[in-house]
């Protein structure tokens, strides 16, 4: 194996062609089967957040489409549920809450972690201390706690997030003045891409998203501090260039590829987290079809069971098809960047 | 070492200050309280007033604050809060926290304990298994079961396990009869059947990563040159993996316990609620969603202070197992 | 047709005491929203009634003394001080002794318990004749010692006074004032057996007030003794049970009061509650034999299971609990009569009944439809609420929003209750056919009260009603003070409305009480009044087989207090 990489290496210093991208790509796949099944439901999962209006047969939020409590049938893949709702319409639209709800999480989570992270680290001292001591005591929280926390004061119906989303202007009592950041209703309140209460859902992703600047900024301040010891930050300081420019500049794009990673590590903890807190009941307002929701409702348990088991069942199914399928890539991932744990190889290792 | 871990030490008063303000702070800044939500829908002003007097809830942010951690006077002019040792009482129910923690404490360690000793069973020998024989059918399994148990949210599983349980096998929990979950010095058995199937739910994850990490570190250690030296001398498999890969390889294997025992708290809160276990994670939840002041800080400052406590507990060991580690 | 059925139906299916108490401690939202399951025609109580499924082919013997039973149930209590707490009522009634008891449907005092009787010489004038020897259970400071004139006395003034006595109105009329030590020299006592009192103007829903079960009598002596602990963790009652272990998040354990003042009474040496917040948990609690007595909440496709089975006991009863809209009328559009016309005649009831209550349900008008004394007649209601969606648009086209509007429905979160979330969605769906674009916004439950409904910031607003089986409540929604004496919270002000709200409750007269009653709510009707009154269900209840209730016998059940009668054929 080791010989084999040698040899590319070799080869790709001498400039001949190596085999093309697709080949090598098979080749990879054929290595990594597990992978490829895992990549199989992610796309799964974000062909069906993208087209879901192609996809579904009814609106996921329509009361009396079909029957009430009927299992499934042609008509209706995933069965009813007591209000007449298709299931299959809720478990294929629950995954473009997910995704809206993950991605907005990630961006949201690693932008502000990453600035907060490479400003604790590149500045030290007292800032350090502080932002350090600030993030311990949040890490100190478990999860789903902290994140009950923090919807609590975002989530509420006139919380100051949620006004400040509804007109995003800053007040400036003392001077009497407003100070416009943005037009009244960037995010919209009503039904954005056919998910309703589209400010409530971002403003859960928001909260997800702050538990997942904490533990961004933790791993990339790790980073930074190893960075900033680098022969060419000197320089560029010695240059007079700006501490905003340095950590703009010359530490971002070294942390990016970190960060990068983490969001693909963070993903599918932030979609598991949003349906935790749902599936509790504070999460998305109720009769959002998510996934989490969906499953913890209190009447849809009862209908499950009492038989209905349908109602329950695919909407968990879709979840742990997401994770299942972040996990495999991962694993992959894994296998391919340190193929020493490889499980091929066969006989005894290291003989 | 010894200054880090003094170093450590003495920052938990700190993480332990900074997180009761947080949650006090918080619960300061959300509208509603438990008054109203005691009050219920069919409040008015006036009552809502009266309750929040009654309970001092209309007293400054720092008077609250301070009466609580104990350096300043409460509503009745006496200084007793958590540094005296009282966590005061819940609002909602007028009972004493201390009371409900002597009560639930017990019920979220055994539910722990027998999740952490699931989860070894499952995650050890497995992870064994799969290092000495890679890429046999066996490792397969082993492999993608775990992928299989880190997959699935222990959430979904414990409803699956709750309502088919009972819808189809007419099975639930010993604990749905009494109210509480039998003691096992009083009923041994009730108490596993009781606390079986949420151990085995919160502890699919967390054997799934300590088998991965058993494996790959195994395997790791297998390669190693004195691992290579003993075989060369001919000693059988078995003494190979026993007396030396093993023990090695064993190191991050205990981190990654340690830290997952961290992660048990947070599993604790949503799996009692499924299994209407009355520990200390339910008790949280409700406490928070009854925006139950005192409850909330002090229950938040009792787990993070546990969590924080584990982690130094798990740095030191670590440091400690293996010398090539040293802390500044 | 439809209509005789329905005054049949209502015969057959007497309301319930116990279906009744339970709700009421049930939707007394005093619980948190974690400790709120309840509604939605939901009990967490057995109600034996009318309308229950007695096997024939088993055969009953007479009752028997002792066992214990097992009842689940939904709502975490809170407390159980008969005067403050909300959400332990139904365990109350099983704690202490109470003036008299209460007949719903008939809506008639039942004197089977501390007063053997009342005399008013005038409407005015109460003078209770105490029974002698109740005697207080074995326990707390007043064990043993029998409840006198001078107890009822103090506990009408705790209670009369009480912070959770929402208008009091009970105090103002017989001292003028709420304060308590006014009241006290109003309340005669003049022997230990009688109690007496009159008031400043005929206050006909005092005497439904005084059975409350908030009206519990508790020992002069208790009370002075627990001054300033409270009564909420503790009970030293003279009612048929008393409390040995009081967990109000997992359980409470109640056994027999060996003092109580019926010979042989209670049949049951113990009743345990089992607290499970979740409804499917707890039904497949019940269905493993581990509760006797079911205590989730039944909808009627498993109702009809249970019915079906042999081994159940299962009965119905008519839900006095009530889910209204308000509408805000300080705020446009809703100020527009002829919008709230079409918003009327645009929701489909039906739809309501069959998806929410499972198809039986019926219309409620200002006044809920099991309430038969007070409520207008069903075809009458069914036809003024007549869908018609062709009027609906008309309607709204003439008020100028023929292309309709954007408005919020604000909800009140109730972790683990999804009715609300479900009718309001209905409605959403109902409403879109008009061009009125609903958005459901959840509201924390405290945020809820305090910064939507108290100040009236809301356009249209979900409210769970607790069940009343008085006029006088319902209707004071509507008076401009509304339920508090704060003013109501839809903004609506009709002089001629509060007019006709004060006089039904100063007349004694039944006949010429229904005539006020029905004029205002067809006032009401005529004005669209604020409320978009929906519809109503059932409450559905099952037990095992081996568990009795007298009024499964046949016995009548103005016989004994609540939970006195009830007994086992299985020995725990």
């Amino acid at each position: 194996m080791a010989k084999a990489t040698a040899l590319e290496l070799e080869l790709l210093e001498k400039g001949i062609p190596r085999a093309p991208l697709w080949r090598r790509l098979l080749r990879l796949a054929g290595s990594q089967p597990l992978g490829v099944v895992g990549l199989c439901f992610i796309g799964l999962i974000l062909f069906c957040a993208a087209f879901a209006d192609y996809i579904m047969l009814h609106n996921p939020q329509e009361i009396a489409v079909g029957p009430v409590s009927e299992g499934p049938s042609w008509s209706h893949p995933f069965g009813t549920d007591r209000l007449g709702t298709d299931t299959f319409s809720r478990t294929i639209f629950g995954a473009r809450i997910a995704m809206i709800v993950g991605m907005s999480a990630i961006l949201f989570g690693t932008t502000t972690g990453s600035a907060i992270g490479i400003a604790s680290g590149y500045f030290g001292g007292i800032v350090d201390s502080i932002l350090q001591r600030l993030i311990d005591s949040l890490l100190a929280y478990p999860a789903v706690v902290l994140l009950l926390a923090i919807i609590a004061v975002v989530g509420d119906e006139d919380s100051p997030v949620k006004e400040f989303l509804r007109e995003p202007e800053v007040h400036l009592g003392f001077l009497g003045a407003t100070i416009p950041l943005g037009p009244a209703g960037v995010i919209p309140e009503g039904t954005v891409w056919g998910v309703p209460n589209f400010l409530d859902v971002i403003v859960i992703a928001l909260a997800i998203g702050l538990a997942v600047a904490v533990g961004t900024a933790r791993v990339v301040r790790g980073a930074v501090l190893s960075l900033k010891e680098n022969m060419y930050i000197e320089a560029a300081r010695a240059m007079g260039a700006s501490d905003f420019r340095i950590m703009l500049r010359h530490i971002f794009p070294n942390v990016a590829a970190l960060v990068v990673v983490l969001s693909t590590i963070f993903l599918p903890i932030a979609i598991l987290a949003e349906a935790a807190i749902s599936f509790l009941g504070v999460g998305v307002p109720a009769g959002t079809p998510s996934w989490g929701a969906d499953i913890g409702d209190p009447s849809n348990r009862a209908e499950a069971f009492d038989g209905s088991w349908w109602v329950v069942f695919f909407p968990g199914l879709a979840l742990s098809i997401v994770v299942l399928g972040f996990n495999l890539v991962g694993d992959a991932f894994r296998d391919i960047s340190d193929p020493r744990l490889r499980g091929g190889g066969g006989g005894t290792p290291g003989m | 070492m010894r200054t880090y871990i003094l170093r450590r030490l003495l920052l938990i008063p700190l993480i332990m200050l900074l997180v009761s303000f947080m949650t006090h702070s918080t619960f300061r800044i959300i509208p509603g309280s438990v008054a109203e939500i005691k009050c219920g829908l069919q409040c008015t002003p006036q009552l809502i007033a009266d309750t929040k007097h009654e309970y001092g809830l209309d007293r400054g942010f720092f008077e609250q604050y301070g009466s609580w951690l104990g350096v300043y006077t409460n509503e009745d002019g006496k200084v007793s809060g958590v540094l005296q040792g009282n966590f005061g009482k819940s609002f909602l129910t007028t009972l004493s926290v201390d009371g409900e923690i002597q009560d639930r404490l017990p019920v979220t360690l055994e539910l722990m304990a027998l999740a952490l000793i699931l989860s070894l069973l499952m995650g050890i020998p497995p992870g064994i298994i799969s290092a000495i024989r890679p890429g046999t059918p066996l490792d397969w399994v082993v492999r993608v079961a775990s992928v299989l148990w880190i997959s699935v949210p222990s959430f979904y599983l414990g409803i699956l396990i709750i309502t088919f349980g009972a819808s189809w096998f007419g099975w639930s929990p010993p604990n749905f009869e009494t109210g509480r979950a039998v003691p096992i010095t009083e009923d041994p058995i009730k108490n596993l059947q009781t606390y079986f199937f949420p151990a085995l739910v919160l502890s699919l994850g967390i054997a799934a990563v300590i088998m991965r990490l058993t494996r790959s570190s195994l395997l790791e250690v297998m390669r190693n040159d004195y691992i290579r030296t003993a075989w060369s001398k001919g000693l059988r498999e078995r003494s190979i993996v026993w007396r030396h890969a093993l023990k090695n390889a064993m190191i991050p294997v205990l981190t990654i316990i340690g830290l997952q025992v961290g992660g048990l708290i947070g599993g604790s809160v949503i799996i009692e609620s499924v299994f209407a276990l009355n520990g200390m994670g339910n008790y949280l939840l409700v406490s928070i969603i009854a925006r139950d002041l005192l409850v909330v800080q002090s229950l938040v400052l009792l787990f993070a202070f546990v969590y924080v406590l584990i982690n130094l507990i798990v740095d030191v060991g670590y440091a400690w197992l293996d010398p090539r580690i040293r802390y500044g | 047709m439809e209509e005789s059925n329905y005054w049949q139906r209502l015969n057959r299916k007497r309301l319930s005491r116990r279906a009744l108490l339970s709700a009421s401690g049930t939707v007394a939202i005093g619980g948190a929203a974690a400790f709120v399951v309840g509604c939605g025609g939901g009990s967490d109580d057995s109600s034996p009634d009318g309308s229950s499924t007695p096997r024939p082919s088993r055969s009953v013997g007479a009752p028997v003394s002792g066992g214990t039973i097992t009842q689940g149930r939904a709502v975490t209590v809170l407390g159980v001080d008969p005067h403050l707490d909300l959400t332990g009522l139904d365990i109350d009634t099983l704690l202490y002794p109470y003036m008299y008891g209460w007949q719903p449907g008939a809506e008639t005092a039942i004197f089977n318990n501390l007063a053997e009787s009342l005399e008013m010489p005038e409407v005015t004038e109460f003078i209770f004749n105490i029974r002698p020897g109740v005697l207080n259970s074995p326990v707390g400071p007043a064990a043993g010692e029998e409840i006198t004139s001078e107890d009822c006395k103090q506990s009408f003034i705790r209670r009369g006074t009480a912070l959770t006595a929402p208008d009091k109105r009970f105090p103002q009329k017989i001292a003028g004032s709420a304060d308590p030590n006014l009241l006290a020299p109003k309340l005669l006592t003049p022997d230990p057996y009688t109690f007496r009192f009159s008031m400043a103007e005929p206050f006909v829903p005092g005497v439904r007030e005084m059975a409350n079960p908030t009206w519990g009598i508790v020992s002069a002596k208790v009370l002075e003794t627990r001054r300033g602990q409270g009564l909420s963790q503790v009970a030293f009652g003279a009612g048929p049970y008393m409390l040995e272990e009081f967990k109000g998040n997992e359980r409470v354990v109640l056994k027999k009061n060996p003092n109580y003042f019926i010979e042989g009474r209670p049949y049951l040496d113990g009743i345990t509650y089992v607290v499970i917040t979740e409804n499917a948990s707890l039904q497949s609690a019940f269905e493993n034999k581990q509760h006797d007595v079911n205590g989730s909440i039944l909808l009627k496709p498993k109702f009809d299971e249970y019915s079906e089975n042999e081994d159940f006991v299962t009965s119905s009863a008519p839900s006095l609990f009530y889910p209204v809209i308000h509408l805000n009328m300080r705020r446009a559009p809703f100020d527009d009569i002829k919008v709230r016309h079409a918003i009327n005649i645009a929701v489909d009831r039906d739809q309501i009944t069959n998806l929410v209550f499972g198809g039986e349900g019926n219309y409620n008008g200002p006044i809920q439809w099991p309430q038969a004394k007070w409520a207008l007649p069903q075809d009458e209601l069914r036809a003024f609420y007549k869908r018609d969606l062709t009027a609906a648009k008309q309607l709204m086209d003439s008020a100028g929003y023929g292309d309709g509007f954007d408005v919020s429905l604000k909800t009140p979160r109730l972790t683990g209750v999804s009715f609300i979330n479900d009718i309001a969605r209905i409605i959403q769906t109902n409403l879109r056919e008009i061009n009125i674009n609903v958005q459901i916004d959840e509201v924390e439950l405290g945020s809820y009260i305090v910064s939507t409904l108290l100040p009236g910031n809301f356009d249209m607003t979900f409210f769970p009603n607790l069940p009343y089986d008085e006029p006088d409540r319902p209707l004071a929604f509507y008076h401009s003070l509304g339920v508090t004496g704060a003013g109501n919270w839809t903004g609506y002000n009709n002089q001629d409305l509060d007019d006709l709200i004060e006089a039904q409750s100063r007349e004694f007269d039944e006949p010429k009480r229904q005539e006020i009653v029905n004029q205002a709510q067809r006032l009401i009707l005529e004005e669209h009044g604020p409320q978009l009154t929906l519809v109503g269900g059932y409450q559905y209840s099952a037990h095992w087989n081996y568990v009795h209730y007298p009024y499964e016998l046949g016995e009548d059940p103005s016989g004994n207090p609540f939970g006195v009668d009830t007994w086992t054929e299985e020995e725990a």
